[in-house]
């Protein structure tokens, strides 16, 4: 049943001089091929997504803990360069920032999942994820990759209600990634503020 | 190949829609127009109109197989042409039919789903059908020629109509030819025709030059986006020439150091000290900087040139962006027939709508913002303003009231709107009584205010929601939602009335969304812009100054006490530590709705132009905070809401943060008194609340609170209703009854949950009431926040 799961990851095992053979493509080539991929992601319409058994997912690292967002929900991924706190917003806001000259909140997805803050972490990168009506920013202590995983490989996540993030939780591999459900983010009324004095 | 055909068929739906929502808007307006046609004659026009919208609607949709819609259209088309021929004006619910008709086509058209298609095909079809036979009856009978003659009519529409016309209604044809002469004779979009409130009604010409183009929207608006960036590039250019010029500063200071030998440290070096190489190092250096002196001031020429001609290009680059996003207001009214025919309907209410000055061009981005407040505005006129057709006939009024807006351009950059209902009006004694039940004004400050004070009330956010606040319900919304909308966007809304006769909403909108000047101010280290229209002025005073009055600090200007707050308390942040402790202390006297304050701030950068950007639409609503803009650095900065910041320092007293002006660390907490008689309550909430950072003291009754009150200030009041000796109510009534206290928030939190019992904390005058079944700590501590 759960054939090969980790396979993205393992492309790292073969040695650097196969690698780099593998690579040894003429330029020509590699763009040919990039093209007809591209071709060929293009043309992919939701249905096949559906149909098809692996998902992309983003992976990145928050507070020591793997989490991973699929990839359709994330619009693009910044270092974190400026970040202005805006008072009387919930903890959870951390600020807002520009890109390119639109204002997009930041916010921490562990404080809005209530969860404790024990350690340190340095959140410089941000993630933002685009819903229907509205895009939100989101921080990472690290973005590792963009990885394939068999629908098969994901697991319920563990029953019992223990924290307020289990509920926005897809599901969890073998190898602990926490996959979180970005739809279920985005459309919480919870994560808008909208407050008179 | 099969994905190319649907990626074609995608984007022939897309234009489709947008063919579709014309011809849709194109019925609906013409609907509502021969709803208020009582001649048969005049009917025919728009009929043609739109029946060839019907016509037009139904190939498009047979075209990208939207067969339901095909459908109705087939049907629509045919009902127009019957009542077309029919020449006598439809009855009500036949126009309630084809509306509901063309609600359900948006529907389908939106790619939404149909409850009850059916059921709106049949009530069309059996129309269909009642009016054919009535067609036999008058002529012979021959179904089939009717139908292809009424097709064929409407492929000439324009000829036949004419040739009609002129026989039955001399007054129509000379109505007819009016336009036509004013369009041959004066220039074009004139005024004159706009007092003519049919005629502009019925104007909406489709102008089709070959040269125009259709874009989406969402291209046009990246563009400006991009455009109004180029702002900051513009700033950026200009913060250079001042770099640029602090460079030259320096290198001048540090030349003269090397010319007389008198450093900085205040050592002098007489030539006479040197030994020669360290002279010619000197000489060299000399040089050399003299040098570096001509090459910055050359660049700092053509830096200012350059940001010269930036400032130049991008100005003209955003006047022109903003050209092309102006939509005639027509675009915003263009829905409102349609939504003031259902609010009356359902009101049972006779309503005109007449609509004046609609071609004035406005933002794109306005109007939007406009819709909903204008929706609100007309619920409000029909609602309130209007009265029921038996009861205008009554008071000698015409039984349909009217309801006009009339848009008029006032200068370059704003535009007047008038929204007038010539209904009941606004009776100034009922504003002032519901305000005072509500505990908005006291009912001294009511004997005092002037009429036009009163109305004004209405604008008040706490005016037309419930008096309290329960666990439920939400918060401020009606007329002041309004206000704040028009304001955000640079305007002004006010309201005049004569009872009886009617009221206007009068509101002054800019037609772009503008760049204004803005001050940057600096509080607990953070930096915030404040529109400069705002500000009254920026001042320095001397800590001995402040005055306090009545547990508030104030100080005087212009001979006038103003209340004296810290900006970093009003915005909840942390005092910075090393402010306010110089000789002088910084504060601006901010003038938002009319009432002065005057904020203590930790410095004043500077004034420059400002541009408003949304916080986008995760943060839709933020106390104290309007939006935020980015500096020529790049730096993204908070723009304050000045008229949340007036009512925010409103709630703040001088127990709040650390005393102003005293130059003592100690940080005064907000203080509340509990009344709780259970021991396990009393302890949850004391936890909860002085964790939360208040000074907490618990008493076991209403009695004994009461006496505790006598003793020292509170802020706020958490009170159980069932206690010994005496309740909660009785507390809350006693609080009340003491004009000391009529301040004072009194929360009721309670097992008791029924409506009586809640009505019961009303009248005794509580602010909130929460009920203990399912108590959330949160909840408690949010109401208390809103409170105090």
């Amino acid at each position: 049943m759960k054939k090969d799961g980790t396979k993205p990851a393992s492309p790292a095992a073969p040695a650097a001089s196969e690698l780099s053979e593998m690579f040894a493509v003429s330029d020509s080539m590699k763009k040919q091929l990039l093209r007809i991929r591209a071709q060929e992601l293009a043309v992919e319409s939701v249905e096949e997504e559906h149909r098809s058994d692996t998902i992309d997912v983003v992976e990145f690292e928050l507070a020591h803990e793997r989490y991973g967002i699929e990839s359709r929900w994330v619009k693009e991924v910044f270092p974190l360069r400026e970040l202005t706190p805006v008072p009387c917003t919930p903890s959870f806001i951390l600020g807002i920032t520009s890109i390119r000259g639109q204002i997009i909140p930041v916010m921490d997805i562990k404080t809005f999942f209530d969860l404790p803050s024990t350690s340190i972490t340095n959140l410089n990168r941000l993630m933002i994820l685009r819903g229907e009506e509205m895009h939100v920013g989101i921080l990472a202590d690290v973005i590792e990759s963009v990885r394939e995983l068999e629908k098969t490989d994901i697991h319920e996540k563990p029953g019992g209600r223990v924290d307020k993030r289990h509920d926005y939780i897809k599901g969890v591999t073998k190898d602990h990634l926490i996959i979180l459900d970005a739809k279920k983010i985005l459309t919480d009324p919870d994560i808008k503020v909208n407050e008179d004095v | 190949m099969n994905q190319h055909d649907d990626g074609f068929l995608e984007e022939l739906r897309a234009m489709f829609k947008i063919e579709a929502e014309e011809h849709i808007k194109s019925i609906t307006s013409g609907l509502l127009q021969l709803e208020k046609i009582d001649n048969a004659a005049k009917m025919g026009q728009v009929f043609d109109v739109i029946f060839r919208d019907a016509h037009s609607l139904k190939g498009a949709s047979r075209a990208v197989n939207l067969i339901d819609v095909e459908t109705l259209c087939q049907s629509l088309e045919s009902v127009f042409a019957l009542i077309r021929r029919r020449e006598s004006v439809p009855s009500a619910d036949v126009f309630d039919i084809l509306h509901r008709t063309v609600d359900a086509v948006e529907i389908l058209v939106e790619g939404g789903t149909l409850k009850d298609f059916d059921g709106i095909h049949a009530q069309l079809q059996s129309l269909e059908s009642a009016l054919e036979s009535e067609k036999g009856e008058d002529t012979s009978g021959k179904k089939k020629s009717v139908k292809k003659e009424a097709k064929k009519e409407s492929g000439k529409p324009g000829k036949k109509k004419q040739e009609k016309k002129a026989a039955p209604d001399a007054g129509a044809e000379d109505k007819a030819k009016k336009p036509m002469q004013k369009s041959a004779y004066s220039e074009p979009q004139a005024g004159p025709a706009e007092d003519d409130m049919p005629a502009d009604e019925l104007e909406a010409p489709k102008v089709e030059f070959a040269d125009t183009i259709r874009l989406p929207v969402s291209r046009l608006d990246s563009i400006l986006l991009q455009a109004e960036d180029m702002l900051s590039a513009k700033l950026a250019a200009d913060q250079y020439v001042t770099d640029l010029k602090n460079i030259t500063r320096i290198i001048d200071e540090w030349h003269r150091t090397l010319e007389k030998g008198q450093m900085k440290t205040g050592v002098r070096i007489a030539a006479s000290d040197l030994d020669e190489k360290t002279s010619a190092v000197v000489q060299d250096s000399q040089d050399q900087l003299k040098n570096l002196d001509k090459v910055i001031s050359d660049m700092t020429k053509s830096a200012e040139l350059n940001a010269r001609q930036l400032s130049g290009m991008v100005n003209n680059l955003l006047k022109d962006m903003k050209q092309i996003l102006m939509l005639p207001f027509s675009t915003l009214l263009k829905v409102m027939p349609k939504i003031v025919r259902d609010l009356s309907r359902d009101q049972g209410k006779e309503v005109q709508l007449i609509t004046k000055g609609s071609t004035v061009e406005v933002d794109r981005r306005i109007l939007e913002e406009m819709k909903d407040p204008f929706i609100h505005l007309f619920r409000n006129c029909i609602d309130h303003g209007l009265e029921k057709p038996d009861e205008r006939e009554k008071l000698g009024k015409p039984r349909s009231g009217t309801l006009s807006v009339i848009v008029s351009q006032k200068s370059g950059d704003k535009i007047h709107i008038e929204v007038h209902d010539d209904g009941r009006g606004i009776i100034a004694d009922n504003i002032k009584r519901v305000a005072v039940d509500r505990g908005i004004i006291t009912a001294a400050a009511a004997d005092d205010m002037s009429d036009e004070e009163a109305v004004d009330l209405i604008f008040q956010s706490d005016f037309s929601t419930s008096p309290i606040i329960t666990d439920i319900s939400g918060r401020g919304i009606g007329m002041a939602i309004v206000r704040e909308k028009v304001e955000k966007l640079g305007g002004s809304l006010s309201v005049s009335t004569t009872p009886g006769k009617g009221t206007s909403f009068n509101m002054v909108l800019p037609v772009t969304v503008a760049t204004f000047r803005g001050i940057l101010v600096k509080a607990s280290d953070h930096v915030f812009v404040i529109p400069t229209h705002l500000v009254e002025r920026t001042m320095r005073i001397k800590p001995e100054e402040i005055k306090t009055v009545e547990n508030r600090t104030t100080i005087l200007i212009g001979g006038k006490p103003l209340p004296l707050v810290r900006l970093s308390d009003t915005l909840e942040l942390k005092a910075s530590e090393d402010a306010e402790q110089g000789e002088f202390l910084q504060i601006m006297v901010v003038n938002a709705n009319n009432e002065r304050i005057a904020f203590l701030i930790d410095e004043v950068q500077k004034e420059q132009e400002v541009l408003v950007k949304g916080l986008g639409k995760q943060l839709q609503r933020v106390r104290n905070i309007a939006g935020a803009t980015v500096l020529g650095n790049g730096k993204v900065v908070p723009i304050l809401n000045a008229a949340d910041l007036v009512k925010s320092a409103g709630t703040i007293t001088i127990q709040s943060g650390k005393r102003i002006g005293a130059q003592e660390a100690k940080v005064e907490k907000k203080s509340i008194l509990i009344a709780e008689d259970s021991i396990t309550s009393r302890t949850l909430i004391k936890n909860i609340l002085t964790s939360a950072g208040y000074r907490v003291k618990a008493t076991v009754d209403g009695m004994d609170a009461y006496t505790a009150l006598k003793e020292e200030a509170f802020d706020l009041v958490v009170s159980d209703v069932e206690m010994p000796r005496m309740s909660g109510f009785e507390l809350t009534a006693k609080i009340r009854s003491d004009e000391k206290y009529a301040e004072l928030p009194v929360i009721l939190v309670t097992g008791l949950e029924t409506k009586e019992d809640r009505e019961r904390g009303i009248d005794a005058g509580a602010n909130a009431y929460i009920v203990k079944r399912g108590f959330d700590q949160s909840n408690l501590l949010e109401v208390i926040q809103r409170l105090i």
